[in-house]
């Protein structure tokens, strides 16, 4: 059951008065519960594309469909409350909110969405266990290592069970060790929920963990073996 | 809002509460100036009224005269059947030894009564206080607040002067009315008051009581020609429309503290929309829409905006009262004394506070909160895209300030109206602002080459700092500008009226001394007779005499002033002309057909010389030529003036408000003073030099201008604190970047050196181009507005001391500002600093 669908995807930028085309006519498909590596480059497009699937962008051409719902179809307001119910983000830069505990940044999409109870509550808890911040709950984002910073964005990007997690670089600003952590438990949680990931990176270090593995280069989809 | 989302909104108010504090602060004291100028007005006109009412009772009409009424008319009237009427006498008396001024009036107890005046209802005194008040000499009675305050006690014999002349008087009782008794007034039986104002057969007036229109034409015909009858509203219309463009003016510059106000929550509420540009951007990612963003900005700005109107109203209470006191003053000085001036207020105006502070703030926020608003989350990370959008947005906003600009001018140019050239003016102002931005930007580029030039690397980083942040700079540098060109307008505008004022003083009163008598009317003038210019005029010390007469006249249409002149040529050429429609205007003004109007009354009564206007006198209706319009800073409704050989003509009177003598070269003015004095023995004239009166006249205009200067202070205050807060605001904001710079081995001599040139430097363009903003308010202010508020023309006196003022004060307040982020950052260890974000 394909949860993302690209159909013949075209954007490009305007530069210096030249259009740049980063993707011309791309089409994709990702199946529930896979795990998808786009792997490239710096500037390749891999943030781009992230960007057109969560509606965040988009497309000059083409279509996009994530879990049944045309996001061309929506205006800009409805690709937002799509964006909020529907994917989970992980970005490099971590991106937490500064004010707000660990605790309150998990606990934000679920307020966002209106489903912050005592259950979804507990169930962030077990999360925030399981991510190995139980005893940083109430911690301030400034006052953790980046591996830690980069557990609660995952936590933060799972609470609400989002049916897409879209990681950008999850890895980038940490060590290699850290990194291979932050992968794995990624990994299991996305596989536990039966969640669809699709993670852009340039770390070869990645690939091993993915289903599948799209290379960019050129604007176009180069197959690789896991 | 979403819980958590407060949260982190009250968690950065507590990682940046001075923000928040110098915004309310902006709010608060913009709230208050404009909340203190309402209640000081409101205040001044109830008691104004309750003044009226306390005294008038149940009159409809009023049977006055400029010379006063004789007494003899009263009994007449009342003959012929008018029982309804109540004679009146009204003087005021300075208490000896306190120097306050004190109304006395005089009243026939038994006509009283049929006006039942609240004073008199509802007073307890016993019959027998009332009884001493009619048989007794020098009986009065008085409210026990101001009896308090001046430690008196019922049997208390006291002195009061009338002009030169010494009365003793005794206090018998208290009024005891409640709030309904007239404050700061003598009550005293006619006779004694008539004796006391030395207005002996004489009444102020009659007021009556007319039901019908038949009894109201009877009672006309009675009235002899010097004598007029006017309705009890038309008094009141009068004060309202003398003091309307006063207090409109008034209300406009306290607007202008508001706008001031309003610029600083414009910077305040922008610079944390741009400090939070990433929050925003993490939570458009999270899924927060445009609108729910823009939402959460504009309900800070509306909490900001509910606690600093509530604050303001607070501190506009307070302030009111000083305005209040400085207000009675002024009006004491330049229309009519206000015995009981206290604060007055409604909810309705309380409310009006809040919603003008509350829509100022949600204005000020809407653009940022839009901005806000239109944060991508593609961009998260990139907050260089912001300031390059500014930059480049900028040449466009300059655009549309410059078209602002002209706006204003056109409207100012196209209209006449009070209100729409203050709405010109903002329009101005908010176009100047606009193009802060781009000019900023141009002005560091410039400053980058030469500093570069100058001290190499060192010189350039300042100029740079600042225009790399435009976003947040621009903004700042457009909240200084405007509260600093405003503090310049405003002193510019002062500066020129008086300078105006002491011109056109210095060119009127030409004339070595000025004879006249202090009396108990309310001009503080009793009439000296004719025929003692004659006198003087025979003096071996005396070149020329002129004099004047000056005199109020009641109509429907509200107060008319008259001066009557004989002078000479060269005393005529003293009056700036300012429109003439006939070759000669001395020649038309000795004609008996032509007199002049100053400026004020021929804007109120939109009259332009080549008109005729028609006067009422005591031969019956005249019209007259206005042979001219000449400049004229008196207050009020404006004047007419005529030359003395008209005013015979027409008004039977021989007296004389004022003379001005012009002395022989070299001759002694003590010698002549001596010989005036000896004409009216006993009469204590009072003569005064020019240079005396020019003295006491500009000690009345620095009166007549406390509130603005006043003002003026707070306006400037405002600025100065909005100077410091942004700047501050700026320097805090760059923690981590002073950080980076420490961490790269930045001294903190260096750091403390940077960070001064960068806020000094912002501080210090803002006041540059706060220069010309202030010079255009200043010249509207002059030339435009006090134009059409009171019909003065002034000339507009561009002096360099408030620019150096204006940009010295932008350049302390940007230092000062610098002091603080200085030695934190000095201090701090530049790991801490790094972990900042």
């Amino acid at each position: 059951m394909p949860v993302v669908l690209l159909r013949r995807l075209a954007k490009s930028y305007l530069e210096a008065g030249h259009r740049h085309w980063i993707f011309q006519g791309i089409d994709l498909q990702v199946n529930l519960g896979e795990f998808v590596v786009l792997l490239g480059r710096s500037g390749s497009g891999k943030s781009t594309l992230l960007n057109l699937i969560s509606g965040i962008d988009v497309p000059d051409e083409g279509e996009v469909v994530v879990c049944d719902q045309r996001l061309n179809q929506l205006s800009e307001r409805g690709r937002t409350l799509f964006r909020r119910r529907r994917i989970g983000f992980v970005f490099q830069q971590f991106n937490l909110i500064p004010t707000l505990t660990v605790l309150e940044n998990v606990l934000l999409p679920l307020e966002l969405n209106g489903q912050l109870d005592a259950s979804s509550r507990k169930r962030s808890l077990a999360l925030m266990v399981r991510l190995g911040l139980g005893k940083r709950l109430d911690a301030f984002p400034d006052r953790l290592s980046g591996g830690e910073q980069q557990r609660v964005a995952i936590g933060r990007a799972l609470a609400h069970d989002p049916d897409l997690i879209l990681a950008d670089e999850p890895t980038g600003n940490l060590d290699l060790e850290t990194g291979r952590d932050v992968l794995q438990l990624l990994d299991q949680l996305v596989r536990e929920k039966g969640r669809t990931l699709i993670m852009a990176t340039h770390s070869q270090e990645v690939v091993g963990w993915a289903d599948r593995i799209l290379a960019i280069r050129r604007g176009r989809f180069e197959p690789m073996l896991p | 809002m979403k819980t958590l989302l407060w949260r982190s909104n009250i968690r950065t108010l507590q990682h940046h509460p001075w923000q928040w504090v110098l915004a309310l602060f902006g709010v608060m004291m913009g709230v208050a100036v404009v909340v203190s100028i309402d209640l000081a007005e409101t205040g001044a006109l109830r008691s104004f009224e309750r003044a009226t009412e306390t005294l008038f009772g149940r009159a409809t009409h009023r049977i006055s005269s400029p010379f006063g009424v004789p007494d003899s008319l009263y009994v007449t009237l009342r003959r012929a059947g008018f029982f309804a009427l109540k004679p009146v006498l009204e003087g005021y008396v300075e208490v000896e030894g306190s120097g306050k001024r004190l109304k006395l009036v005089g009243i026939d107890p038994l006509a009283e009564l049929r006006f039942a005046p609240p004073w008199l209802e509802q007073s307890n005194a016993p019959p027998e206080v009332w009884r001493r008040l009619l048989l007794e000499p020098g009986a009065v009675l008085l409210d026990r607040e101001t009896g308090d305050s001046l430690g008196m006690v019922p049997g208390h014999h006291f002195k009061v002067w009338v002009g030169d002349r010494e009365r003793a008087l005794i206090l018998i009782g208290w009024l005891d009315t409640g709030a309904r008794s007239p404050q700061a007034t003598l009550i005293a039986d006619m006779a004694t008051a008539q004796e006391a104002l030395g207005t002996l057969g004489r009444l102020s007036a009659i007021d009556a009581m007319i039901t019908s229109n038949e009894d109201l034409v009877a009672l006309k015909a009675l009235l002899p020609g010097t004598v007029e009858l006017s309705s009890r509203e038309a008094g009141s219309v009068s004060v309202r429309q003398m003091t309307d463009a006063f207090y409109t003016n008034l209300t406009a510059l306290s607007l202008l503290a508001l706008l001031v106000g309003a610029f600083l929550i414009f910077n305040i509420v922008g610079f944390m929309v741009v400090q939070r540009l990433r929050l925003f951007g993490i939570l458009r990612v999270l899924g927060l829409t445009r609108q729910e963003i823009r939402r959460q900005v504009l309900l800070e700005a509306l909490i900001l905006g509910l606690a600093g109107s509530l604050l303001g109203l607070l501190a506009g209470i307070l302030l009111g009262q000083l305005m209040l006191t400085l207000l009675a003053r002024t009006l004491d000085q330049l229309y009519f004394p206000l015995p009981d001036a206290r604060l007055s207020w409604s909810p309705w105006m309380l409310g009006k506070a809040i919603l003008l502070g509350l829509g100022a703030t949600l204005a000020a926020a809407w653009k940022p909160a839009s901005e806000a608003a239109r944060v991508q989350p593609v961009t998260v990370l990139i907050r260089s895209a912001a300031e390059q959008r500014v930059a480049g947005t900028g040449i466009w906003l300059a655009a549309s300030g410059v078209a602002l600009l002209l706006a204003g001018l056109v409207f100012l140019l196209l209209t006449q109206g009070l209100e729409v050239g203050f709405a010109a003016l903002i329009l101005m102002v908010s176009g100047g602002a606009l193009c802060v931005p781009f000019l900023l930007l141009g002005i560091m580029k410039g400053l980058q080459w030469l500093g570069g030039l100058l001290l190499g690397a060192a010189g350039r980083m300042p100029p740079r700092a600042v225009a790399a942040s435009l976003s947040r700079t621009g903004v700042a540098a457009a909240a200084l500008m405007v509260a600093i060109a405003t503090t310049i307008g405003m002193t510019l505008m002062m500066h020129s009226f008086r300078d105006s004022v002491e011109g056109w003083l210095e060119r009127r009163l030409d004339a070595d001394l000025y004879v006249y008598q202090p009396g108990s009317g309310a001009s503080g003038r009793a009439e000296l007779d004719i025929s003692l210019g004659d006198c003087i005029a025979r003096l071996e010390e005396v070149a020329g005499v002129g004099s004047v007469r000056y005199l109020r006249l009641t109509t429907d249409r509200g107060f008319v002033r008259i001066n009557a002149y004989d002078l000479s040529p060269s005393a005529f050429a003293t009056f700036e002309l300012v429109e003439q429609a006939v070759d000669d205007p001395w020649q038309a003004f000795q004609s008996q057909e032509a007199v002049i109007v100053s400026e004020a009354y021929a804007r109120l009564n939109r009259v332009r010389a080549g008109q005729r206007i028609r006067l009422s006198t005591p031969k019956g209706d005249q019209e007259f030529l206005v042979a001219a319009v000449y400049v004229d800073y008196n207050a009020g409704r404006g004047i007419i003036s005529m030359s003395r050989r008209t005013y015979d003509r027409y008004w039977d009177d021989s007296g004389v408000s004022t003379f001005w003598i012009y002395l022989q070269p070299g001759s002694d003015p003590e010698n002549a003073i001596e010989k005036i004095q000896a004409f009216v023995p006993g009469q204590g004239l009072e003569m005064t030099d020019n240079r005396e009166l020019m003295a006491l006249s500009m000690g009345i205009f620095d009166q007549a201008f406390a509130v603005t200067a006043v003002l003026r202070w707070l306006a400037t205050l405002v600025a100065f604190v909005g100077v410091f807060s942004a700047l501050l605001a700026l320097q805090l904001e760059r923690t981590h970047e002073l950080g980076v710079l420490r961490a790269l081995g930045l001294t903190p001599g260096q750091l403390w050196r940077l960070v001064m040139a960068e806020t000094g430097l912002l501080g210090g363009v803002a006041g540059l181009l706060a220069v010309p903003m202030g010079v255009l308010i200043g010249w509207v202010l002059t030339h435009v507005v006090h134009q059409r508020a009171f019909g003065w023309t002034l000339s507009f006196n561009l002096e360099w001391q408030p620019l150096l003022q204006g940009v010295l004060m932008a350049l302390v307040a940007g230092l000062g500002a610098g002091v603080y982020p200085a030695w934190r950052m000095a201090r701090t260890l530049p790991a801490e600093a790094l972990r900042c974000e």
